[in-house]
């Protein structure tokens, strides 16, 4: 072999042994996946479903009581839609409190209490939005007695924010659950933004097809639900498929809880029917069924009054009466005579019982020398002034009688101090035994008041 | 036979096999330096939550990893809850690169959750420990407050100047942002998952054998596992595992997230619009 053939046998074998040491160890070439990426048209445009809605409202007369008292969780401006649709139906709106008060010391409580006695008395619907602190015993009675006196109750909560709602929804029979509601399949931008379209027939559902909540909770029991979710509808809590509730309608249709403030709320109240039931709720709100006793003095009278005193010497006492009444933003007139037509207040000494007779009798009242009723034993009519409030077809007539000119006075004095509900013997009649020798000292009763 | 006779055959036999034997070793020679023994990289991430700086370190090793032609397949070992959108996709889309190059094997140690996960969508096959935690797809956000009135001090030229949109849109672009995230795991994994998209987007974890079984990873496994199918992928028979931080290291760089360090305390890393794939761990 020559010198060029070792050369190549030795160059031919480096190749075979450079090739084989390569396959021995690659055994074969990467391929990389073929795996493209989404395009620009993954992302599906998520459309605001704003629908056109234009509210018709309808004058009405009364007053609705916002709670601010329980350090309530939410901001004025997201209840701008709902007071302005109560507004535009002729109702008053009264704020009760400052939301950044602190009212739950043992000192303040009770000045709350008192604030929304006094507050529920002129009330015809009365709203409680997100409380952070608990309802006491006391407002938890006045409200009961509020709703049982046709008032009407809205209960809002929100799932995104505590609030002790359920010590005062229980009463009610009601509790707001602390949960979330959600839907994957449906939703209006984000899974917590469910569409509602299960509605059960009443005012409150009229005209609704499709409602948008957001972030809303469940409400048990869900049997008294006027809204119902869908089959995709769950809990966070309950681990368990729906219907849920986030709208329920009770205590003898006057008690309306929802648990969602955001569809209420700028620029979600526009969204498909949200408006609609804004509107239903509006009207729910201002459609008053309240009945008002003679505690609720002079919320009752609707309309001016007519003061009519029964003679001259009363005639001081009667214009008292109507500065009271104008106090209270109630229109007055003094007249000598009874229109039938008008609310009244009869201004009298029981020798004028005569001329009231027929609003007595119905109530079975007898006037004399001592005074009966089915309500009480015999009281002496000596030292004694009785307030009785007539209720007949809307129209509302309050008879004060008394033993002396000064004892009329002073039951007059009385009711603007409101001491007068001290004796009370029911929703309508109250007695006060007044001694003759006293001087008339408004706002202070001398003696207690007979039962 | 003569003396000469006999030389001349042993010299015939010998001297080929000889100069054989000499090009067969200098043939090994030269693939040993010219192209060298194939090598898979382990590259080992403690705990990384991720955020621009982790992104950046990550990116580093990624690329480093890229550009080493000896480097035939990686491995990386992930232990992640996330962090920041952008910070999640810069790492996912180097990780997309890196495949494209050479085999790229996830093996789950702890967790891959939220942008852990959609870094996962990077590789070419997902290996995981039988308890690491995998999911938690999607995002939030921390919603900016409506602008709703004007300012004495500062005017603005347009409505959304300040604020950029009206809240409602922040909230439009978080709902984009998980619509992508759901349609990149489909993308990536294709046919192998078994979830239905508003399963996957429910932001569920699952542990390592549960998520196997839905297609959310390929295998249960350990690290040898994933090294096995990283060489297998690169079509490698004979090959040298190598610790790619180590390597590094004798560069001079460290790598630094390789303690583990869950919990975190500090508060999440994501520039703005401030939204997060990122999983927060039950305490």
């Amino acid at each position: 072999m020559n010198y060029a053939g070792r050369v190549s046998l030795v160059v031919v074998f480096a190749l075979v042994s450079l090739l084989g040491s390569f396959f021995l160890f690659y055994g074969g070439k990467y391929q990389p996946p073929s795996l493209p990426l989404p395009g620009e048209d993954a992302v599906k445009p998520h459309e605001f479903p704003v629908q056109p809605f234009t509210d018709t409202p309808q004058k009405r007369t009364g007053t609705l009581v916002v709670d601010m008292t329980h350090f309530n969780n939410f901001s004025d401006q997201e209840f701008n839609v709902l007071l302005s649709r109560i507004s535009s139906r002729g109702f008053i709106i009264h704020l009760l409190g400052n939301v950044n008060e602190f009212m739950d010391s043992a000192q303040k409580k009770p000045q709350r209490e008192n604030d929304l006695e006094v507050a529920l008395r002129s009330a015809d619907s009365y709203v409680v939005a997100i409380p952070w602190y608990a309802f006491s015993i006391r407002e938890r009675e006045l409200v009961r007695n509020f709703v049982d006196r046709g008032g009407k109750l809205l209960l809002i909560a929100d799932a995104s924010r505590s609030s002790a709602m359920n010590t005062l929804a229980s009463d009610f029979g009601l509790i707001f659950e602390v949960d979330y509601l959600y839907n994957v399949v449906e939703h209006e931008t984000n899974f917590q933004n469910f569409f509602v379209r299960n509605f059960k027939p009443s005012r409150l559902t009229e005209g609704l097809k499709t409602v948008v909540f957001y972030q809303s909770s469940s409400l048990s029991p869900e049997s008294q639900g006027l809204i119902l979710t869908d089959e995709n509808t769950f809990s966070s809590a309950r681990e368990m498929r729906g219907p849920f509730t986030p709208m329920v309608l009770t205590g003898n249709g006057r008690v309306l809880a929802i648990t969602d403030l955001t569809f209420m709320t700028p620029p979600y109240n526009s969204v498909m029917d949200n408006d609609r039931l804004i509107s239903n709720i509006a009207d729910f709100l201002t459609t008053s069924e309240r009945t008002f006793g003679l505690a609720e003095f002079p919320y009752f009278f609707r309309q001016d009054v007519d003061v009519v005193a029964a003679n001259e010497r009363l005639m001081e006492g009667a214009q008292s009466l109507r500065g009271i009444l104008s106090g209270f933003g109630k229109d007055a007139e003094v007249k000598d005579e009874e229109s039938f037509l008008k609310e009244t207040v009869f201004v009298g000494l029981w020798q004028d019982a005569a001329r009231v007779e027929h609003y007595l009798s119905l109530a079975g009242i007898r006037a004399g020398a001592r005074i009966q009723t089915p309500f009480t034993s015999d009281i002496p009519a000596a030292g004694t002034a009785m307030l009785y409030l007539h209720q007949s077809q809307g129209r509302n007539v309050l008879v004060i009688l008394g033993d002396t000119k000064e004892m009329v006075e002073r039951a007059v004095a009385m009711l603007g101090t409101g001491d007068f509900r001290n004796g009370l013997v029911n929703d309508r009649l109250g007695f006060y035994r007044l001694e003759r020798a006293a001087p008339a000292t408004p706002g202070r009763t001398s003696a207690p008041p007979a039962r | 036979m003569s003396v000469h006779q006999d030389l001349r055959v042993k010299r015939s036999f010998w001297l080929p096999a000889g100069l054989i034997l000499i090009g067969l070793l200098l043939g090994y020679l030269a693939f040993t330096f010219l192209i060298g023994m194939p090598r898979v990289a382990v590259f080992r991430i403690g705990y990384v939550e991720l955020s621009g700086e982790s992104a950046t370190d990550i990116n580093k090793m990624l690329d480093y990893l890229r550009e080493d032609n000896s480097i035939r397949a990686v491995v990386i070992q992930l232990n992640s809850p996330g962090g920041g959108v952008n910070a999640s996709a810069d790492v996912f889309m180097n990780t997309i690169k890196l495949r494209e190059k050479k085999p790229v094997v996830f093996f789950v140690k702890g967790m891959a959750a939220s942008g852990g996960y959609m870094w996962l969508m990077g590789g070419n096959w997902v290996v995981a420990n039988q308890v690491s935690v995998i999911g938690n797809v999607g995002a939030y956000m921390s919603i900016p407050p409506n602008i709703t009135r004007p300012d004495d001090t500062v005017m603005p030229t347009g409505p959304f100047k300040l604020s950029g949109d009206p809240s409602r849109t922040y909230i439009t672009l978080l709902e984009e942002i998980k619509d992508i995230f759901v349609q990149t795991v489909y993308s990536q994994r294709g046919d192998r998952l078994k979830l239905r998209p508003e399963e996957l987007q429910e932001g569920r974890i699952y542990f390592g054998f549960e998520a196997a079984r839905l297609g959310l990873v390929d295998e249960v496994g350990i690290e040898p596992d994933a090294i096995e199918k990283a060489a297998s992928l690169a079509g490698l028979r004979f090959y040298k595992t190598i610790d790619a931080n180590a390597e590094l290291k004798k560069g001079g760089y460290t790598f630094p997230y390789t303690e583990y360090k869950p919990y975190s305390s500090e508060p999440p890393k994501a520039e703005f619009p401030y939204i997060h794939y990122r999983f927060w761990e039950p305490r």
